[in-house]
């Protein structure tokens, strides 16, 4: 085997040799430890055989001595291509500048990835990232892995974590986020517990101040619940820092608005496809037939051929056109979903105000046709939350002194 | 029989040599009429695309056919392939 193997890298010789003592040269090559392989006589002067390309030499010197002509036919093996790629300097250089750049562009940070971030944003971590030096275009072996992660947990107090892993040419960061220590309360700082906004009062827990308003009341918004402003006949007026619970129900409402005509056609799943290549915003049809696409009535979707991160870096995109073909729908089959699209639009909207703690108990939805043909809807959701909120009680001179 | 031939024998049969090793004969090898393999020979005598003639000890080899190609050629080994019609042993002494 491992002849085999050298075989291969020195590589083999296919010879034609023309003359008359033919069988006395192989004879020669035999005895002179030359391994002649593939021997056939093409005529009775000719033959053509294959030999390591080390032996060349010894052989074309044997055929001289016998007064035989020797012609290389072929040359094969990787010393021989190696030679050959040698002997062509500028393509050589030129692979070998290749491989040096290809080297180099790899112990650069390319890319950098920040993951793991929940409430801070990951613009605002990148910003922070690329001030302490990883940023696309860095050297790898620039980046102090301990400092930058002491850096960054200084930098960002809300983290409580993270770690950076460069993988090929990017920097992968995986942060964890902290929860902060709870606030303090202040409890000398006389204050109330309003309404955060109108509702009705389901349960009120005062823990501390004074029932303000019975359970089962319509409150407005900023209506105080429980008092800081506690009066009794033995102490005389207090003020104290009120605690409490307001659970009450809250409406909030949205609306929304479709046009039928989005929902009155479907596809019938015939499409055509075009290409469009896009130079600098500049889009070139890359299509010859510029002919209608045979449909009526039709969909148009564009999607980006080569992937966001080529076309950031070359000027240069590539837009798969689709047409879909679409037909008329019943129409009160597209009212009804246009019915529901209204409604689910509108219940996004009125959900965007509910808190996270919020707990929605129902929802009444109504919808009606404008003269425009478009669908109108409005929605009202019910819930249930805590609408407890603090406020800061200004204290007079006048109170203060009980007057 | 000479002598160096009886002591040769005497040696093969004691020792359980193989033969052709202890009498320095040809060793031939045959894949159907596909290939022959040929141990220990001394030279090639005649190459032609229809017939092959080896010298050996024993005396000229020769295998005919048509289309005969040696495969490979070294200092104790030729391998011949073609389609193989016939071998003859000319055998020259003993």
């Amino acid at each position: 085997m491992p002849g085999e193997i050298f075989r291969y890298i020195a590589g083999h010789a296919r010879l034609k040799v023309i003359g008359l003592s033919i069988e006395k040269f192989i004879n020669r090559a035999q005895s002179s430890d030359i391994i002649l392989l593939d021997i056939k006589r093409n005529k009775y002067r000719e033959v053509t055989f294959r030999v390591n390309r080390y032996d060349t030499e010894k052989v074309k010197k044997i055929a001289e001595q016998l007064g035989l002509e020797v012609e290389i036919i072929k040359e094969s093996g990787l010393l021989y291509y190696l030679q050959c790629f040698l002997k062509h300097r500028s393509f050589a250089s030129g692979m070998l500048i290749f491989i040096l750049l290809l080297y180099l562009s790899t112990s650069f940070v390319w890319a950098v990835e920040i993951k793991g971030n929940e409430e801070i944003a990951t613009e605002e971590l990148e910003e922070i990232v690329e001030e302490l030096g990883v940023k696309p275009g860095v050297l790898k072996s620039v980046i102090d892995h301990d400092r930058f992660i002491l850096e960054l947990l200084n930098r960002e107090k809300r983290l409580s974590w993270a770690e950076i892993e460069i993988k090929g040419v990017k920097a992968r960061i995986s942060v964890a986020e902290g929860k902060g220590p709870p606030e303090i309360i202040d409890y000398s700082v006389p204050c109330n517990i309003v309404a955060e906004k109108d509702g009705f009062l389901v349960k009120l827990l005062p823990l501390n101040g004074e029932k303000a308003v019975e359970d089962g009341n319509a409150v407005k918004k900023g209506q105080v619940l429980v008092s800081g402003i506690v009066y009794s006949e033995l102490s005389g007026t207090r003020f104290v820092h009120a605690l409490g619970q307001a659970w009450a129900h809250t409406y909030y409402t949205g609306e929304a608005e479709v046009n039928i005509n989005d929902y009155l056609y479907k596809e019938t799943g015939n499409y055509a496809v075009r290409h469009e290549l896009l130079i600098n915003d500049l889009a070139i049809p890359m299509y010859i037939d510029n002919n209608d696409i045979g449909f009526e009535k039709y969909s148009v979707t564009i999607e980006d051929v080569l992937p966001a991160r080529l076309t950031d870096y070359i000027p240069v995109g590539l837009h798969k056109v689709i047409y879909r073909e679409l037909i008329e729908k019943d129409f009160n089959d597209a009212l009804k979903i246009a019915k529901e699209k209204s409604e689910e639009q509108a219940f996004q909207k009125a959900q965007e105000g509910i808190p996270p703690d919020g707990k929605i108990l129902q929802k009444m939805a109504e919808s009606n046709m404008t003269p425009q043909g478009h669908m109108s809807s409005k929605v009202v959701v019910e819930v249930l939350e805590d609408i407890a909120m603090e406020e800061e009680v200004i204290i007079s001179e006048e109170d203060e002194f009980g007057k | 029989m000479d002598k160096s031939d009886f002591f040769k024998r005497l040696i093969e049969e004691i020792t359980d040599f193989p033969r052709d090793v202890v009498l320095n004969l040809p060793h031939i090898v045959m894949i159907g009429n596909l290939e022959i393999d040929l141990e220990n020979f001394n030279s090639l005598l005649e190459y032609t695309p229809d017939k092959i003639r080896v010298g050996t000890n024993l005396g000229i080899v020769m295998f005919a056919g048509s289309d005969l190609e040696i495969k490979m050629i070294s200092q104790n080994e030729i391998i011949v392939t073609g389609r193989i019609k016939s071998i003859e042993l000319g055998l020259n002494r003993r």
